[in-house]
Order: C-alpha cells, then structure tokens, then sequence
C-alpha cells in the first residue's frame, strides 16, 4: 500500500511535493558533482579516517589517564623515621610508606625524609 | 551474498536520472542546508566510485541509493567539525547552484514552500524522512524503512506521527488554502 493514496493526505501530499521539488530546483549540476567527485576519487583521506579516530582514542585515554592518576613517588621513597617525625608519633609505630602529596602529613614527611637525607 | 558485478556506465546513468530527486532528498537529510547536501551528494558519488558503497541489487536502485545518503549524511554531521578543518577550497570549486527560470514563478511558490520548509524542520529527523520519502519521493512504507534501516511497523509509526505533528503546525487554514 502506498500512503499517500488516502484522499485525507491530499493537503500534506500537494505541500511536501512541492518543498521537493523546490529542493530538486536547487539541485547542483549532475556533472559538475560526478567530475568533482571523479577528481578526488581515490584521494587517500577518507581513507585515513579510522587513524584519525585511532589517534584521537590513544590521546583521550592518555589525558584521562594523566588526570585520574597523577604521577606519585614510588612507594617507600620516605624513611619510616621521616613519617613518624611528621605524624608526630612515638616511633616505632605502623608507618604508612606510600606518599601520598594530597595529605598534608605525607606531603611534610617528605620534606623531612629530604633533610634527613645524607 | 556477494555483490552483482554492475555494469559504471549503467550505474552513472542511474545516478544522473536521480540526481535532482537524490539533492532534495540530501537536503531532507541535512536539515535542509544546502552546502552540506552538496557535500553529502558528493561524497556519496565518492563512495560509489570508490566501490564503498556497492550496489547489490537486494533492493530497488533508487532505495539503495537513498540509503546511501541519508547514512552519509549522518556521518557528515558527526564529523563536520573535523571536515571543517581540513576543508580543501577545491572540494567548492565546481559546484554551482542552478537558479530557477522565472522570479514570478519562485515568488509564488516561496512563501508555501517557506513554511512547510520551516515546519519540516521542526519535526524529529525519522519523521521528516518518512515523511518525505513517502510524500515526495513517493516509496512505499516499506522502502523507506528500508533508506531508513527501520522496521516497517517503526517507519509506520514515525509516519503517523509525523503527518499528525506536520498538521498542527501546518494548520488546519494553511493547509485548505493549499
């Protein structure tokens, strides 16, 4: 069945063929587009789309990987004295070796750890 | 299924008994914008003499090609910022716009055109094409879910939809006018 068969849609029929055709109008020239198109036929850049898209993945994993998981000092960079001094606990105690500079106790452990540094 | 061999010159002369059809369906497809139908017809023609896009011959000429363009389209609008950027000012070079033959004749159509135009673009995309390829391009429900790549019983629902939509914004006066 073909819709527009309904008597109804007389009104909608007559209006959209009209738009069409004003569109078909402004149609450019066939030839014009097959030559333009015949001129970049063979043209490698579409072809490198999906490098783009490569590319454009790798750089956004890097960046989100850059910004979750800032780059910290290996675990243990700190003498345990240097943390104890900085918790300002009685040593020896449980000492927490992994530097974490968004706390200020490790950030200042490691400033300390630097001038017990020989 | 492997693909039919088909014959270029058949399938250019195909093309360029469609082309004006194909450009107005473009337009449907860009929301109207004239460049980037032009675009999108261009770098279909690409495809196909590229051998990107195949003809199979599953489906009538005219349904394949469309849905050819509309899927263009589509991937023209996602990357039309990147395209924007490596724009090559030859690609504008031999395009030129055909202008209608008489100003009376167009002053007349313009302001119908106008509106419907304008209402068109207020409806959903999968309702202005259904609608547009049934109306205009005149495909069977089925065919254009096919251009479309949706069911049948989903085209015939946008369809409704959309001449529902179309009318209320159209109005009852506009369209007695008609």
């Amino acid at each position: 069945m073909n819709p527009p068969n309904d008597p109804q849609d007389d009104d909608l029929h007559d209006a959209l063929r009209e738009l069409g055709h004003a569109g078909e109008r402004r149609a450019p020239s066939f030839s014009n587009t097959w030559r333009a198109a015949k001129t970049r036929q063979g043209d490698v850049a579409p072809r490198w789309r999906p490098a783009w898209i490569a590319v454009a993945a790798t750089a956004t994993v890097v960046l989100l990987a850059v910004a979750v998981w800032p780059p910290k000092p290996a675990p243990g960079t700190h003498a345990p004295v240097a943390m104890g001094i900085a918790r300002d606990e009685a040593l020896p105690t449980d000492f927490l070796l992994v530097t974490n500079y968004d706390d200020p106790v490790e950030r200042l452990a490691g400033e300390i750890n630097a001038l017990l540094q020989p | 299924m492997t693909a039919q061999p088909v014959d270029p010159d058949a399938i250019r002369a195909q093309l360029e008994t469609l082309h004006a059809e194909s450009f107005a369906w473009a337009l449907v497809c860009c929301a109207f914008d004239p460049t980037e139908a032009e675009d999108v017809l261009h770098m279909t023609y690409l495809k196909i003499l590229d051998h990107r896009a195949r003809y199979a011959g599953r489906s009538t000429f005219k349904t394949w090609l469309f849905g050819v363009i509309r899927f263009t389209a589509r991937e023209q609008r996602r990357w039309a910022w990147l395209r924007r950027l490596r724009r090559a000012p030859i690609e504008d070079a031999g395009l030129q716009h055909t202008v209608d033959a008489s100003p009376d004749e167009a002053a007349a159509r313009g302001e119908i055109v106008a509106q419907v135009q304008a209402a068109c673009e207020r409806l959903p995309a999968r309702q202005r094409e259904v609608i547009m390829l049934v109306f205009h391009h005149e495909l069977a429900l089925d065919e254009a879910a096919g251009v479309m790549g949706v069911s049948p019983g989903s085209a015939r629902k946008h369809y409704q939809r959309g001449k529902e939509q179309l009318r209320s914004l159209l109005g009852s006066r506009f369209l007695k006018r008609k």
